[in-house]
């Protein structure tokens, strides 16, 4: 069993809290990603995972072991790092060996690991050359490599594929997946990139300024943001905002009035004549006439500010009664700046969130909450 | 199916010659440097030919008049009567022992206070610097008291504890740069991996920093092999004399300044450094620009 579960963990550098109160128990096999804007402390509890940053309080279990004071190498771990961190004078054979030799494992178990990774990432080729020799995505996979040569309990990545081109993140990432699944152990992937964690997380941990936002799985982090924050995070482009008033149970946004359905109608009636936020995803806005009217939405008549052709899809940018929302339309749709557009907004798919608080209302709690352990777990 | 084109482009050879305007323009650029390099040169040229010259022509021609007999007695000279060859082991058996100790405690040191994290290490880098703005002039006199008292004078130990201490704070001022220029990860990556610290400083950190090694080693081993002032001040026994303080004390067989065999000794004494630099300048150049730029 490899799972890692983390009690009450804090993280202080001399009078800053970089990690607070930091509660998640990582199922064995699961591919666990840790979210978020720089400096949220995502990497600093990963490091702490690892024994690369001291936890200034809490626990840390992996497996059925306390690790707090255990030294990196005895917590049966690989990570694998963003520069890739080869060392530079080994060729790539002597790179994931250098592991496998410090703990003395024999010779022929060493070349049979080393190879069998090799043929597994494709590198065979490569195993003579150094590091200096490689592309970038191929030092990625050596370093993939070196991790997988060890056969840890626990996998750790710290942003691995941010310094690839796009194209080849986007290759990498189904790669890690599918080893992953190949593998099946325990991988804690640390990224700021929301689609890397929506594409391959089993369960995602979003944070923000070191505290936990919400822990749960991709779509029900879509479908249920807990906060306006992991709302706008999560999803791209992100999620519409805008500031309604209360009215008979509707958002009142200008002249428009725009109503919601099901529990969240009823969460907004505690808020009657109060301040709230509404969101809608782009990709839930839609103009009357083209689309959405089988969702049953209402109308907000708005005037295009800017128009983003991307192929697939168009993004509007409008003014509604001064607000300005994206709307993702049909890719050849014909728009232009200056156009005025009755917008549509799918009624089942609007989210309300406290204006102070910024939690989320009606809609919270709907998900199913397989999310953060309590601190007697 | 092939097809011949012209090339569009100027190929890289008539590209690369300057019209006349240009070679103009960069005529006194070119001037500066060719000074520059007779300035610098021409004496190393002199003494060599110098030490090839007999006795009677440093009166008898020009100055810069060639060697007419090649007399390369005078080396000969200089290596026997001269006791260059006692000299020659004088130094290099003081200046070998304290370059191995430079190299070794600088580079942990280095490592100590750029790699490892503790209390004081910023305060150690500090007192290593500050070493830096001390002028060993400054303290030569308090040290001759104190080796005496301890009786080290005219000792090989008093020059190799000399220049081991005088030579560390540059050797760690120029190794914590280049430390700095690691990425930190590696040597995560290496604890991660299961090293020790041992482990991480000599089979990671140490093979990472060979060129700078070996620049920093190049560097001591001109300032330790030219000293003077302090085998002069250390070092009274004419037995004990290192290949600088040797030259000083240098005369013929009947007291009178023979010049020949004294430049054939002054080109032996040169003959080490400009040979090492010879062999290893390409190296020292990596060491430099790899220290100065993250690479």
């Amino acid at each position: 069993m490899a799972e890692v579960v983390l009690q009450n963990v804090y993280k202080r550098y001399g009078k800053v809290v970089a990690v607070k109160d930091f509660n998640l128990h990582i199922q064995d096999k699961e591919f666990m990603v840790f979210v978020g804007p720089s400096g949220c402390g995502k990497s600093t509890t990963l490091r702490m995972i690892a024994g690369l940053e001291e936890i200034s309080d809490g626990t840390l279990r992996i497996g059925e072991r306390v690790v707090n004071d255990v030294p990196p190498k005895d917590r049966d771990i690989a990570m694998v790092f963003q520069n890739y961190a080869l060392y530079p004078h080994m060729n790539v054979y002597e790179n994931m060996a250098f592991g496998l030799r410090l703990r003395k494992t024999p010779k022929a178990e060493i070349d049979k690991r080393v190879r069998d990774a090799a043929r597994i990432l494709q590198i065979e080729h490569l195993l003579a050359r150094k590091p200096k020799e490689l592309s970038g995505g191929q030092r990625q996979r050596v370093a993939l490599g070196r991790a997988i040569v060890r056969e840890p309990k626990v996998f750790l990545m710290d942003e691995p594929l941010s310094n690839l081109d796009a194209k080849l993140r986007v290759e990498m990432r189904s790669q890690i997946s599918q080893l992953h699944r190949r593998l099946a152990t325990t991988v804690i992937y640390v990224t700021h990139d929301q689609v890397e964690a929506m594409t391959m997380g089993s369960r995602i941990v979003v944070m923000r300024d070191g505290i936990i936002q919400q822990v749960d799985t991709p779509l029900n982090l879509y479908d249920y943001p807990r906060t306006k924050f992991v709302a706008g995070f999560i999803g791209s482009p992100s999620m519409n905002f805008l500031t309604a008033t209360v009215k008979n149970g509707q958002f009142a946004i200008g002249d428009s009035l725009i109503a919601a359905d099901g529990t969240l109608a009823e969460s907004l009636r505690a808020y009657e004549g109060k301040q709230v936020w509404m969101g809608i995803r782009p990709e839930h806005v839609g103009v009357h006439g083209l689309s959405m009217e089988s969702r049953g939405g209402d109308v907000m008549r708005g005037q295009i500010v800017d128009v983003e052709p991307l192929g697939a899809q168009t993004d509007l940018i409008v003014d509604v009664g001064g607000q300005v929302l994206t709307a993702k339309v049909e890719g050849h749709a014909r728009f232009k700046a200056g156009d005025a557009v009755d917008l549509v907004v799918a009624r089942d798919r609007l989210h309300a969130f406290d204006y102070q608080t910024e939690d989320a209302l009606g809609r919270r709690g709907v998900a199913a909450d397989t999310a953060a352990i309590s601190a007697d777990d | 199916m092939q097809r011949s084109t012209t090339p569009a482009v100027p190929t890289a050879r008539t590209a690369q010659r300057p019209s006349p305007l240009a070679w103009l323009a960069r005529l006194p650029v070119t001037l500066l440097v060719l000074l520059v390099v007779f300035v610098s040169v021409y004496p190393v040229v002199w003494i060599f030919l110098s030490s090839l010259k007999g006795q009677g022509e440093f009166t008898a021609n020009p100055m810069w008049a060639l060697p007419q007999a090649m007399e390369w007695n005078n080396y000969a000279r200089a290596w026997t009567e001269g006791n260059m060859s006692k000299y020659f082991v004088n130094s290099v058996t003081s200046v070998l022992p304290a370059l191995a100790l430079v190299i070794i405690l600088g580079t942990m040191a280095a490592f100590g206070i750029e790699i490892m994290r503790w209390k004081l290490r910023n305060v150690a880098s500090l007192l290593f610097l500050a070493g830096i703005m001390v002028p060993i002039q400054v303290v030569i006199l308090p040290l001759f008291t104190m080796y005496f008292k301890v009786h080290l004078l005219d000792t090989r130990l008093a020059l190799i504890l000399t220049y081991t201490v005088f030579g560390l704070p540059l050797v760690v001022f120029f190794l914590v740069g280049y430390f700095k220029t690691f990425a930190r990860e590696i040597i995560e990556a290496a604890i991660v991996d299961g090293a020790s610290i041992y482990q991480v400083f000599f089979r990671i950190a140490l093979p990472m920093v060979t060129n700078a090694i070996v620049t920093v080693a190049l560097v001591q081993f001109f300032f330790m092999w030219n000293d003077l002032l302090v085998s002069l001040t250390f070092i009274q026994n004419p037995d004990m004399r290192t290949v600088q303080s040797g030259l000083l004390a240098f005369t013929g067989q009947y007291g009178q300044r023979e010049w020949g065999p004294t430049f054939a000794s002054i080109s032996l004494a040169v003959a080490p450094t400009v040979l090492v630099y010879l062999l290893l300048n390409q190296l020292v150049m990596k060491g430099m620009a790899a220290g100065a730029v993250k690479g």
